[in-house]
């Protein structure tokens, strides 16, 4: 006789169940877009003590700046999704709860993926475009 | 199995943006595992004293490796997760599988996420 399995639990209950990983990563997200600012503020002040130039004008020219204007925007927006499907996978009503869920779902990997293919593309291009102007 | 509640289907639109999310996890983190491992061959080939020598240097860059292949490793393990869910949110899958194995990509991508962050900033710390 097979041995009895455990039956799946509801979409609803594991989402809840998964909710600490997604604050949680938000959380990391929020700290990755720290330290990516942080780092062209530092480089930008190192090299503004170096020249001797002002910080703002050298802040705009450097590129590192846009690139992680375009992360931290990205990430913002993916962010603010993922905070939405942990706000949702707190729902304790079966019927609503469960709606809302699906929806936050799917919304979040629309989002997610579509965040993420504008942002490597920019990225390239960002890079590809400084390479060929300082040759 | 599938799930035959109504919302199922909400649920199943996430499919194609997790497989090709998980799909491009996937050849990233192999791509980085497998420069580390490149790196480590071109350094051991051409310059085999600067490797043999234990310098700080050495040591930095070896942690350095050693960090990237395993987070290569461990990534791969993460967003095989999330292809196994993509798999699971078919039309004859079973969601509540697929939504066990979101929960592991959520865990063990937060996990690597943290381990990360912690090892640039003491690697920060360390090799101002």
């Amino acid at each position: 006789m097979p041995a009895p399995t455990s039956p799946t639990p509801r979409p609803e209950e594991t989402l809840r169940r998964t909710r600490p990983w997604f604050l949680a990563a938000g959380g990391l997200l929020a700290l990755w877009m720290l330290l990516a600012m942080t780092l062209a503020l530092l480089t930008t002040r190192h090299h503004a003590e170096i020249t001797g130039e002002l910080f703002g004008p050298l802040l705009l020219r450097n590129p590192l700046t846009y690139a992680v204007a375009a992360y931290v925007a990205a990430h913002a927006y993916v962010g603010r999704k993922l905070l939405q499907l942990a706000r949702a996978a707190r729902q304790t009503d079966p019927a609503e709860g469960r709606a809302e869920a699906a929806r936050a779902f799917a919304a979040f990997w629309r989002v997610n993926l579509r965040a993420h293919l504008l942002l490597w593309s920019f990225l390239a291009a960002f890079i590809l475009l400084t390479f060929l102007l300082r040759r | 199995m599938a799930t035959d509640h109504p919302e199922a289907e909400a649920f199943r639109q996430a499919r194609r943006p997790i497989l090709f999310f998980a799909w491009l996890g996937l050849v990233g983190m192999t791509l980085l595992g497998l420069g580390a491992l490149t790196w480590v061959a071109i350094m051991l080939t051409f310059f085999p004293d600067h490797i043999g020598a234990l310098t700080g240097d050495t040591i930095a860059f070896c942690l350095f490796i050693l960090i990237a292949v395993t987070s290569a490793a461990y990534g791969v393990r993460t967003f095989l997760a999330l292809l196994r869910c993509g798999r699971h949110l078919a039309a004859d899958g079973d969601l509540g599988l697929a939504l066990e194995q979101h929960r592991l990509f959520w865990r063990r991508g937060t996990i690597l996420s943290g381990l990360l962050l912690l090892e640039i900033l003491g690697l920060m710390v360390v090799c101002p």
